[in-house]
């Protein structure tokens, strides 16, 4: 009598591809089916049947035209107030190319000292305002109240001590 | 004519330049700009002209032209010449002409629709150059905004052509040409890199003194225009 073994019957690969299935198999089975599927995606997609594209030779850069080779001016220009608005234009265009000049030559910093210091000296006047404004004008009732309360700890507190001294005192017995 | 050429020596189409090259960035990447091109190793020149050098590491070639080959990004000035669909066909001096958006202007909407007829004059960028399509124009910049582009009103001007380069030199931050008029004269100008150029000013003599001196000043160097103002102007 000869028993025959046997075989493990082969699942279909889209029973395999199933997440519950995936979990107890092995790592090299999983590998497999990770490559069927990527099979499957390429078949899917449609690929240009060329010669894998070498690295662009790096020594040299074609450039089309004459304004990537030299920096070139703005077209329009206007002079002695002909047009304000391009005035305008063009003197914005030529402030930004100066700060782009600046920065290229000193430091990496998007912003020069002198920018900054200026941007701060503007802010020291509106900051000490906000504070004056603060102490001298303020009626709202509550803060005044609790603003009260912080001074009186210190200096108020004398007087109110000599308040209760003043207070009617129970004769003794 | 710009101001960056590398000795008097002139170039002809197929002419090798490698050893020019490498004296100067050797082992760097170099930058090849109009009139250069690369064949295999060499790389050769393709146009008659002078070799101009800018650092670091940009040669290109500059020869005398009057055609306007297109490229992306340069600046030019245009004539509408007609609509088709939704672009206008605008005239801007190469071999086809230009396509211009209904949409590519400041404000521009479906619904608010710039009212060009052919004839008019825009100044414009270049959005897209390439060999085998026409160029297509744009009137505004990334932001959505004109920065002096778009529809140029021109009851007082006058448009005329010029050769490249000298639309090149007058726009080169070197020529004083420009700047030296504008301080003893107020008026308005487009320099458009296809050799147009738009000119306004107060009154047609003013016009067309100007539009001379600008023709005229193609050769002179920047002590010969100042010469010639200093004698117009005193």
């Amino acid at each position: 009598m000869t028993q025959e073994k046997p075989t493990p019957s082969k699942l279909s690969l889209n029973l395999r591809k199933m997440k519950f299935m995936q979990r107890g198999m092995s790592e090299s089975e999983r590998h497999s089916l990770e490559e069927a599927n990527s099979k499957i995606i390429t078949n899917e997609h449609w690929e240009l049947d060329l010669p894998p594209m070498g690295k662009n030779d790096s020594s040299y850069e074609q450039l089309d035209g004459i304004s990537l080779c030299v920096k070139l001016k703005h077209g329009r220009m206007s002079f002695g107030g002909f047009n304000k608005a391009i005035e305008k234009l063009m003197y914005e265009l030529n402030r930004e190319e100066k700060t782009e000049d600046d920065a290229t030559a000193d430091s990496d910093a998007s912003v020069s000292d002198e920018e900054m210091a200026e941007r701060y000296s503007t802010l020291i006047g509106t900051v000490a305002k906000k504070f004056k404004s603060k102490n001298t004008t303020d009626n709202d009732f509550e803060r005044k109240g609790r603003k009260l309360d912080n001074d009186v700890n210190e200096t108020e507190v004398p007087a109110k001590v000599k308040r209760t001294n003043k207070r009617f005192l129970k004769p003794s017995e | 004519m710009l101001l960056n050429n590398v000795g008097e020596h002139i170039y002809l189409p197929g002419d090798v330049i490698n050893s020019k090259i490498q004296t100067v960035c050797d082992g760097e990447t170099v930058r090849l700009g109009p009139g250069l091109s690369k064949h295999n190793t060499d790389v050769t020149v393709s146009k008659a002209g002078s070799l101009c050098f800018g650092p670091p590491n940009t040669f290109w070639i500059d020869c005398h032209q009057k055609r306007y080959i297109p490229c992306k990004g340069e600046n030019v000035i245009g004539v509408i010449s007609g609509k088709q669909g939704d672009y206008y066909k605008v005239d801007i001096g190469s071999s086809d002409q230009a396509l211009l958006n209904f949409l590519s202007f400041e404000g521009a909407s479906k619904r608010n629709r710039p009212n060009l007829s052919p004839g008019d004059v825009v100044f414009g960028k270049l959005a897209i150059a390439n060999k085998h399509m026409e160029p297509e124009m744009t009137c505004v910049d990334v932001n959505g905004k004109a920065n002096g582009m778009g529809l140029v009103d021109d009851k007082y001007g006058i448009l005329f052509q010029t050769s490249l380069n000298l639309a090149r030199k007058l726009l080169s931050p070197d020529c004083i040409l420009l700047p030296e008029l504008g301080s003893r004269l107020a008026f308005e100008v487009i320099v458009g890199l296809n050799g147009k150029i738009a000119l306004f000013c107060k009154s047609s003599a003013q016009t067309i003194t100007l539009m001379k001196l600008i023709n005229e000043s193609e050769y002179l160097s920047n002590e010969q225009m100042l010469d010639v103002l200093k004698g117009m102007f005193l």
